[in-house]
C-alpha cells in the first residue's frame, strides 16, 4: 500500500517489506519502517496538515530535519510527548500523533514518561555529524588508535567507519568547557543522555539551507529544495509533479536535477547566475534572472507568480515550490562555547573565524564549505506583511521593518521585540534571514552583525530524559536510613526528613495523633525510660599529639583540660563570632578525641577542620576522620535508664560514682564492642550506646526487650525536641540562624577568656556583638496554657498598635506533658532584661500574650542528670 | 563542566571540588592588634579581578586536599594548579 | 548476643537479579601516617593506585591516607599489624569497616546497560591505566575503589545541586 506521492521504487532509508500504519489527526496514513512522520505524510500526498501558532495560517512541511519550522506533533501513542518535530520522528508501530501549533501541552491524564538513563564515556575524539566530513574525521582518529565516538541526529549512519562507536538518533545538545559534550539519544525503548568528555571535539554538523522572504512564502507546498531532494532519495517520496525550483546556488540546482530525474516537470528559476557545471540539468527548464513574487492556492500551492528580468509577470502552475537561498553553517554549538564568526561574502553566510577553544575543530560544510551564492534574502516586490521570516511566530518582513523603524538596531533587540528566534527551532531558519534584513534596512553591508547568540540545548530535550533514573521519592535525592530502620517501620513510626536522613518523628500507638503520641513518649522518658535512635549524629575521630591543641583552636571553650574518659559540651564559632555548630567532645585517650556534631552539620564540620588544618596549621600533628556511619547509636534516657542498660550484659560498672555523668567507657555489650557515653539531651540520666553499625538493629531490639518490662518506650525526634526545649538546650539551626552568638543564647559562660585564641574570638570584641539590646534566648509561657505559639511568630510589646517594632521571634514551641501546658523559646531584643514582663505575638487569629521567663523550665539544677 | 587538574589526582570533573575563594589571605598573626576595620577587611573583603586570579580549591570528593589554582575569571580556564607547599605561577607567566 | 546485619540485607533479591552480591563485612581500616613511613611499609604512593599490605589491599585515598581492605574478620589483625609497624611513629589507625559496604559485580558486560551503576561518573579509567576494572583476577581493591569513586562522585554531584 503506498500513497499518491510515494514512488513505486527508491528510498534508501525505508523498508517497503515492513509497512506500518500511522494515525495522524485521526486519519490512518500508510508508512514504512524507516519513514519519519513527515515523510509518511508527504508520501500520502498531505501537503498541509498544520497551522501556524498565532494566526492559525495553514502550513505544511518545509524541511527534512531539525530546521523544520511548521510540522510539530503531539505523540499520543505508543508513548506521550508534548511536542516533537515530525521531520525527525521515526514512525513506530501503533503511533498516533496530532498536529500542535507551536506550543505543547501537558497530558491531563496520568501517562508514563519514557524511561531514560544517563551514561558517561571518555574519548580522544567526539565527532558531531556523520556526513562525509564527520565520517572522514572519525576514520582518521580511529586509525590513530584513538577512542572515537561519532554521533548523528539521523536515525541511521550509513557506511559507518570501523572501530568507531556510532550513535545515530543522537543530538549533541551542548558543548561545554574542556570538551564536555552532552548528547541526547532517542533509542527505540529508552532515552539515553550521554555525557562525553573528549580531548578533541570535531563539529561536522553541516549547513542548513535558507529560504527567501517573498510574498506567500509560507503556503503549504513551499519547501526547501534540499528537503525535496532528501524526501526523494531517502524515502522515495516525490513532493510534487509540477515543480518550480527557485535556487541561488549549485546545491539548489542539484535538487532540480533530482526532481526532474524522478519524473517531475521542473522549471528552475535562477535569480542570479549560478555555476552549476557538473549538475545534469537535462529535462529542466532553466530561466535566468527570474524571481518568485507570490504564490496562489486554496490553501495548498496551485501556482507560483513569477517575474521575468524585464518586469513581466505570469503565474506558473505548480504543486511544489522548492526554494534554496543559500546555506548557513550549523555552528550554534561552537558559538555557544566561544567560537567567533565572520561573514563570507561569496557564500553569503557566517562561518567560523578560527577563534574559540583550541580543542574544538569545525570541518566540512559547518566550516563554510558550501556553494557560493548571491546574497538574496528578500524580494522587494509584494506586500512585506506576506513575506514570512519566522513562521513559528508568524513574523514577517513588515514586523522586522516595524522594529527597525521604532529605533531598534541590534538584532538582539529585534529578537526581543518580535520574538524571532525564540522558538522551538531557535532561529535555525530565521536567524540569518532576519539579521541580513535588519542590516539591509539599516543600510549596512551584509554581515555587519551576526545572528543572535545561541544557547544550549541545540534542540529541545524532555525533562524526563534529563531526569534519568532520578525519579520518585527515593531516587530524586538519596534516602539515608540507619541500621535500625526496619524496626522503626515495623513499629509504625512516622518519619521526618533531617537532611537526607529519615528519622522517626513519633511512634503512634492505637490510632494516636501526633500530640498524643509525643505526650506519651515524653512522659515515658521523664517517668521511666525512653530510647532514641541517635545514629545520624556526626562523629569525627581526632587523633594525634596535637589533637587537644587543635580542638582548643576550633572550640570556644577549652578541650585540652578534658581528662581521659570524660566528655564536654562545646560550641564552635565562625570567624565572625557566630555559632556554627555544637556537640559533645569525648576524650578517649591523651591523643584521641571523638567529636560529635549535629546531624546536618557533620560533613560541614569535618570540612572546616580540614580547611584550617591544611591551609593554616599544617604543622599540627593531628588527623580527623569521619566515623558517622561506623557507629549506630541508641540513646537510653530516663530515671530507669541505668536499669535498662544494666540488663544488657555490659562489661562496665554502672555505679554513678564509677561511671559519672559526662563520661565515656569502652566496653562489650551483649557480646559486641561498644562505647557508652553518659551525655544527656533530655535532662534525664542518659546512656548513649555506640556499637558498630552492623549491630545497630540487634542493639535496638535488645534494648527494647530489656526495657519494655521497665516501662521503656521508643521516642522520636518530636519528643526529643520537647524534652530538650524544657531544659533550654538549643538546637543549632533552629534556635540559631548564623547571626547568634554564644552569649545571646546564654552560653557566654562557656566562652573562655584566658586570652588564648580560637576561631571567632577576635570578632567577639566587635561593638556589634557586645550591644546590650542584642536578641537573647528566653522562655515564653503563653497566658492561655493551651495556646501554642507558631514557630517564627514575631513578638512585640503590647498593646499591638501598628507600626509595632518587632522585638524578635519564637524559635521553638511545644506542648509539654511534663509542665502540663504549652511553652516556647524565643530570641528577643534585650530578652534577659524582659524576664517577668509580657510580650504579644500578633497572629492572624488574634494577639496571643505570653510571659517572658528563664529558658530552663525543668530541673534547672540538673539534679536528674546525675 | 570544567575539568580541573587536582595536583594529586589529576584531571577530574568540576563537581568533585569546592571553591575556596581568594588565595593568599592568611589568618592574621595578631588578631588583637587589628582595628575592627582591619579585622572586618580580613573577614569580608576580597579582590574581584577580571582575568587571572589566584584561588583556593578543595578536592572534596577525591583526595580531600586543598590546593591553589590560577584561574581566569572571564574565561573560567584554569591556567595552573599547585599544591599548597609549591609555588603558584604568577599571572602572565 | 547481638547478631550483625548486612546493610543491604533487604535488597538481596534485587542484587541477585542484577548479577551482583553484597560483601557486607569486609575489614576496612583507615590509616593516616607520614609519607615516609608509608614508603617504608610499601604502601602505594602514587595517587589512584592500590598495593598490598600484610596480605590485605591498601588503597591510596590521599597523600597521607590509605584504606586497608581485607576479608571479613581481618580487622583486628590489620589494626595490630599497622600499630606494630608504626609503633612510636605518628599515626591514626581506625576501624571503619561499617562506614561502607561493598557490592561485587560478577557480570561485567551488564555494566554496559547501566543496570547497576546507572550514573557511573568516573574519571578516565583508561588514562589512569586501569585497563579493565572487572574481570577474572581483578584485585578486590580495584572493585572497592571503583565503587568508592562512583558513590562519592554521585554524592558530591547531588550536594552541589548538579544532576
Amino acid at each position: 500500500m503506498t500513497g499518491p506521492r510515494r514512488l513505486p521504487t527508491g528510498g534508501a532509508w525505508v523498508d517497503r517489506d515492513r509497512p506500518l500504519a500511522l494515525r495522524f489527526d485521526g486519519r490512518e496514513i500508510p508508512a514504512f519502517e524507516g519513514d519519519t512522520v513527515a515523510s509518511a505524510l508527504l508520501g500520502a500526498g498531505i501537503v498541509g496538515g498544520f497551522r501556524s501558532p498565532i494566526l492559525g495560517r495553514p502550513r505544511g512541511i518545509v524541511a527534512a530535519g531539525v530546521e523544520e519550522p511548521n510540522a510539530y506533533v503531539e505523540v499520543r501513542a505508543p508513548w506521550f510527548s508534548p511536542i516533537l518535530a515530525a521531520t525527525t520522528l521515526p514512525v513506530e508501530p501503533g503511533m498516533e500523533v496530532v498536529p500542535r501549533p507551536g506550543v505543547g501541552r501537558l497530558p491531563t491524564e496520568d501517562v508514563p514518561a519514557r524511561p531514560s538513563v544517563h551514561t558517561h564515556r571518555h574519548a580522544e575524539a567526539v565527532v558531531i555529524g556523520a556526513g562525509p566530513a564527520g565520517r572522514a574525521a572519525a576514520r582518521e582518529a580511529a586509525a590513530r588508535g584513538e577512542r572515537v565516538i561519532l554521533i548523528d541526529e539521523g536515525h541511521r549512519i550509513d557506511d559507518p567507519p570501523a572501530d568507531v562507536r556510532c550513535l545515530p538518533r543522537t543530538t549533541a545538545t551542548g558543548i561545554y568547557d574542556d570538551g564536555y559534550v552532552v548528547a541526547y539519544e532517542r533509542a527505540p525503548a529508552v532515552d539515553r543522555v550521554w555525557h562525553l568528555r573528549a580531548r578533541r571535539v570535531v563539529l561536522a554538523s553541516g549547513a542548513h539551507e535558507r529560504t527567501v522572504a517573498f510574498a506567500g512564502n509560507d503556503r503549504p507546498g513551499v519547501m526547501l529544495a534540499g528537503a525535496a531532494r532528501t524526501y526523494l532519495e531517502r524515502y522515495g517520496v516525490l513532493c510534487g509533479e509540477r515543480a518550480v525550483v527557485f535556487s541561488t546556488n549549485a546545491w539548489g540546482h542539484l535538487a532540480a536535477a533530482a526532481l526532474a530525474a524522478a519524473g517531475a516537470r521542473v522549471v528552475l528559476l535562477e535569480p542570479a547566475p549560478v555555476d552549476a557545471a557538473g549538475v545534469d540539468l537535462r529535462g529542466v527548464e532553466r530561466r535566468a534572472g527570474w524571481l518568485v513574487v507570490g504564490t496562489e492556492g486554496d490553501p495548498a500551492l496551485r501556482a507560483v507568480r513569477v517575474r521575468d528580468p524585464e518586469g513581466g509577470e505570469e503565474a506558473l502552475e505548480a504543486d511544489l515550490l522548492a526554494v534554496s537561498g543559500g546555506f548557513s553553517p550549523v555552528i550554534q554549538l561552537a558559538r555557544a562555547i566561544g567560537a567567533g564568526v565572520r561573514y563570507d561574502e561569496a557564500r553569503a553566510c557566517f562561518v567560523p573565524d578560527g577563534t574559540g577553544p583550541e580543542w574544538l575543530e569545525v570541518v566540512g560544510a559547518a566550516a563554510g564549505e558550501v556553494p557560493p551564492t548571491a546574497p538574496l534574502f528578500r524580494i522587494r516586490e509584494g506586500d512585506d506583511a506576506d513575506k514570512y521570516v519566522e513562521p513559528q511566530r508568524d513574523q514577517t518582513v513588515a514586523d522586522v521593518a516595524s522594529a527597525v523603524r521604532r529605533g531598534l538596531r541590534s538584532v538582539e533587540h529585534v529578537k526581543r521585540a518580535t520574538y524571532i528566534g525564540t522558538t522551538i527551532d531557535q532561529g535555525r531558519t530565521s536567524g540569518v534571514l532576519t539579521v541580513e534584513i535588519v542590516n539591509e534596512l539599516l543600510g549596512l553591508p551584509h554581515g555587519s552583525q551576526a545572528p543572535t547568540n545561541p544557547r544550549p540545548p541545540y534542540t529541545p530535550v524532555p525533562y524526563s530524559a534529563l531526569a534519568g533514573l532520578d525519579r520518585g521519592p527515593t531516587l530524586l535525592d538519596p534516602v539515608r536510613t540507619t541500621p535500625m530502620h526496619p524496626a522503626h517501620v515495623a513499629r509504625g513510626a512516622v518519619f521526618e526528613d533531617v537532611g537526607q536522613w529519615k528519622r522517626p518523628r513519633f511512634y503512634p500507638k492505637d490510632g494516636e495523633d501526633m500530640d498524643a503520641a509525643v505526650a506519651r513518649e515524653c512522659l515515658a522518658v521523664r517517668t521511666a525510660a525512653g530510647v532514641l535512635d541517635a545514629s545520624t549524629l556526626g562523629k569525627i575521630e581526632v587523633v594525634g599529639p596535637d589533637a587537644a591543641d587543635f580542638l582548643d583552636r576550633m572550640y570556644a571553650n577549652r578541650m585540652s583540660t578534658l581528662p581521659v574518659g570524660r566528655a564536654r559540651y562545646g560550641v564552635m564559632l565562625g570567624l565572625d563570632g557566630m555559632i556554627v555548630d555544637d556537640g559533645v567532645a569525648v576524650r578517649l585517650a591523651e591523643d584521641r578525641f571523638l567529636v560529635t556534631t549535629t546531624t546536618s552539620g557533620a560533613a560541614t564540620v569535618l570540612d572546616r577542620f580540614e580547611e584550617w588544618l591544611q591551609t593554616e596549621w599544617p604543622h599540627l600533628r593531628v588527623w580527623c576522620t569521619s566515623v558517622t556511619e561506623q557507629w549506630a547509636v541508641a540513646a537510653v534516657s530516663g530515671p530507669r535508664a541505668r536499669e535498662v542498660v544494666a540488663a544488657l550484659e555490659l562489661s562496665v560498672d554502672l555505679d554513678p560514682d564509677a561511671f559519672p555523668h559526662m563520661a565515656v567507657r569502652e566496653a562489650t555489650l551483649a557480646g559486641v564492642p561498644a562505647r557508652i557515653l553518659r551525655v544527656s539531651f533530655t535532662g534525664e540520666r542518659s546512656y548513649e550506646l555506640h556499637v558498630p553499625a552492623r549491630y545497630g538493629l540487634g542493639l535496638w531490639e535488645a534494648v527494647l526487650e530489656a526495657g519494655e518490662p521497665l516501662g521503656l518506650e521508643p521516642y522520636g525526634t518530636e519528643a526529643m525536641h520537647v524534652l530538650r526545649a524544657e531544659k533550654g538546650y538549643i538546637i543549632v539551626g533552629q534556635d540559631t540562624d548564623g547571626t547568634v552568638t554564644a552569649e545571646d543564647v546564654g552560653l557566654g559562660w562557656l566562652v573562655r577568656t584566658d586570652g588564648s585564641d580560637f576561631v571567632g574570638r577576635r570578632s567577639l570584641a566587635r561593638p556589634e556583638l557586645r550591644r546590650p539590646d542584642r536578641r537573647q534566648l528566653v522562655g515564653l509561657l503563653p497566658e492561655d496554657p493551651e495556646a501554642l505559639l507558631p514557630e517564627g511568630a514575631q513578638l512585640v510589646e503590647g498593646p499591638v498598635e501598628p507600626p509595632a517594632h518587632a522585638l524578635g521571634w519564637v524559635t521553638s514551641s511545644y506542648r509539654s506533658p511534663t509542665l502540663g501546658r504549652t511553652f516556647a523559646l524565643a530570641l528577643v531584643e534585650a530578652g534577659r532584661s524582659r524576664i517577668g514582663t509580657a510580650l504579644v505575638a500578633p497572629l492572624a487569629g488574634g494577639p496571643v500574650a505570653a510571659r517572658v521567663v528563664e529558658p530552663v523550665l525543668y530541673d534547672p539544677e540538673g539534679s536528674r542528670l546525675r | 563542566m570544567l575539568l580541573i587538574r587536582c595536583p594529586w589526582c589529576g584531571p577530574r570533573d568540576e563537581v568533585e571540588f569546592r571553591y575556596g575563594g581568594q588565595a593568599g589571605i592568611a589568618y592574621p598573626a595578631d588578631p588583637d592588634g587589628l582595628s575592627d576595620e582591619a579585622w572586618a577587611d580580613y573577614l569580608f573583603m576580597r579582590d574581584n579581578p577580571k582575568g587571572p586570579f589566584a584561588e583556593r580549591w578543595f578536592h572534596a570528593a577525591g583526595c580531600r586536599r586543598w590546593f591553589h589554582a590560577l584561574r581566569d575569571t572571564a574565561t573560567h580556564r584554569f591556567l595552573a594548579t599547585a599544591r599548597l607547599d609549591e609555588p603558584l605561577p604568577e599571572a602572565g607567566t | 548476643m547481638i547478631e550483625p546485619r548486612a546493610p543491604l540485607a533487604d535488597r538481596l533479591a534485587d542484587l541477585a537479579r542484577l548479577g551482583a552480591r553484597e560483601l557486607a563485612f569486609l575489614a576496612q581500616v583507615d590509616l593516616r601516617c607520614e609519607p615516609e613511613d608509608a614508603a617504608r611499609l610499601g604502601l602505594p604512593l602514587e595517587p589512584n593506585t592500590a598495593g598490598a599490605f600484610a596480605g590485605a589491599e591498601a588503597l591510596w585515598l590521599g597523600p597521607d591516607e590509605w584504606l586497608v581492605v581485607g576479608p571479613e574478620g581481618w580487622t583486628p589483625r590489620i589494626v595490630s599489624d599497622l600499630e606494630t609497624a608504626l609503633a612510636g611513629r605518628r599515626r591514626s589507625v581506625l576501624d571503619v569497616s561499617a562506614n561502607r559496604t561493598t557490592i561485587e559485580l560478577a557480570a561485567p558486560d551488564r555494566l554496559e546497560h547501566a543496570a547497576v551503576l546507572p550514573e557511573a561518573w568516573l574519571p578516565d579509567l583508561r588514562a589512569l591505566g586501569v585497563a579493565a576494572v572487572f574481570g577474572p583476577g581483578t584485585p578486590l581493591a580495584d572493585t572497592v575503589a571503583f565503587v568508592r569513586e562512583a558513590v562519592a562522585a554521585r554524592r558530591a554531584r547531588r550536594a552541589s545541586g548538579l544532576a
